[in-house]
């Protein structure tokens, strides 16, 4: 085992993965860094498939990997599939979707590797339907919460529930005219503001949670690291970043029971759930971020959680029972 | 520009460039669009170049005098509008995991 690559599945700018890089170097882990951005140009491969299963190889301008020899794949930022110069909008969309399916399909079906986390699975587990039904199932406590494209609905609900939060189903990149990016953050509707507008896209509406402060729970395997976040002066505390501290909590046993139960049912092995702190020391849940960032806590708390990362990549099955 | 003042609340004429759209169908907006505000801030510094350094394949921060930034100053890079920010959210790209960039995979 001790050749078999961890392959890191990212873009060149990213500071998080570098971290978790430096540590399995430290270890004398090899670590074969891609970015599926970079194919063709900067990526080859040569995949065989038959009797025997997948084998092949996969170069870097750098580094190559075996395909059946990958121990584990760290997936966290990919740049979007690129097409070779000089083709048109339309071959363009084809080469790009032969790369998703091609290599995409390929970096998915490593047959021996550990994913931290599966592409596939972030993606079911990014849909808020699906976590909300799982969360609740999981036994940990959600907020009531209304999906509609009714106004109707939507105004009724706010005055059975209210005070309401608005929250979108997806983030996107969005910008003024200006270029400036925008987007939105976690605030109280007034229920007047709920007119036809409602009815032009699906909304998400939940009962505000009474809170004395936040939490985000970095879950890595069976280890949690919940941060208690206190000092934001908004319901938002990503709005507010330099008003923050953060202290290193004990995770209630229910709710360290339904994070497994949440993740099992998603199949990952890393999570970034965000929670609620109510004024009985309730933990309300409000979402989990398969993918979510983590290395911008204060160093004693990034370092093990990147720790943590590094074990999962480096010992596959230390979680199988 | 009066079209505003008779508009109900969370709508805002149709602004796609089509005066003609502009003058008869004033569109309303989905609700969650009217939520849209701006980052914070947005910090930006000196432009970086990331090179891939071969042997620990990590990247490497240069800066506009090529030589190498160091860490502090890239993770302050790193909450910039321009490049990938640790933090969650900060600033002008959606934190959103596989498909980060735009690529459900």
């Amino acid at each position: 085992m001790t050749s078999s690559p961890v392959l890191v599945v990212t873009q060149l700018d990213d500071a998080t993965a570098d971290g978790v890089i430096e540590e399995l170097n430290r270890r004398s882990v090899p670590v074969v860094r891609l970015d599926p951005g970079d194919f063709p140009a900067g990526v080859t491969v040569d995949a065989r498939l038959g009797d025997v299963g997948l084998a092949g190889r996969v170069r870097t301008t750098t580094r190559a990997a075996d395909l059946d020899q990958v121990r584990s794949v760290y997936w966290r930022r990919p740049s979007p599939y690129s097409t070779p110069e000089g083709v048109d909008a339309q071959d363009s969309r084809w080469c790009v979707e032969q790369a998703r399916y091609g290599l995409g399909g390929l970096l998915a079906t490593l047959p021996r590797a550990h994913y931290v986390n599966h592409p596939w699975r972030n993606r079911d587990a990014e849909y808020k339907p699906a976590q909300l039904a799982t969360a609740a199932r999981s036994g940990l406590h959600v907020p009531p919460t209304l999906l509609t494209n009714d106004p109707d609905r939507a105004r009724q609900f706010t005055h059975e529930y209210g005070p309401v939060v608005y929250k979108p189903l997806r983030n996107t990149d969005y910008a003024d005219r200006d270029g400036h990016g925008l987007t939105v953050w976690v605030e109280e509707v007034e229920p007047r503001a709920l007119g036809a507008g409602v009815a032009q896209a699906m909304h998400l509406f939940q009962q505000r949670v009474t809170k004395v402060a936040d939490i985000r729970l970095t879950a890595v395997g069976d280890r949690l690291f919940a941060v208690r976040i206190d000092g934001s002066p908004g319901l938002d505390w990503r709005r507010h970043y330099d008003d923050l501290g953060y202290t290193l909590i004990d995770t209630p046993s229910d709710v360290a029971k339904g994070i497994r139960t949440y993740m099992d049912a998603f199949d990952l092995t890393y999570g970034a759930f965000d929670f609620g702190l109510d004024p009985d020391g309730l933990w309300w849940w409000y979402e989990c971020n398969p993918n979510g960032q983590y290395a911008w806590f204060p160093d004693p708390v990034t370092s093990r959680i990147t720790a943590a990362i590094a074990d999962e990549l480096q010992h596959p099955h230390r979680d199988t029972p | 520009m009066t079209l505003h003042a008779s508009l109900p609340v969370g709508t805002i004429p149709k602004t796609d460039g089509n005066e003609e759209n502009l003058v008869t169908e004033s569109t309303t907006v989905p609700f969650g669009l009217s939520r849209m505000r701006p980052f914070p801030y947005a910090v930006v510094l000196g432009s970086a170049t990331v090179v891939l350094d071969p042997k620990t394949q990590t990247g490497r921060w240069l800066g506009q005098d090529g030589l190498d930034i160091t860490e502090l100053d890239r993770h302050k890079r790193s909450e910039t509008s321009k490049e990938t920010k640790t933090k969650t959210s900060l600033d002008g790209s959606a934190d959103e995991g596989g498909d980060q960039q735009g690529d459900s995979d």
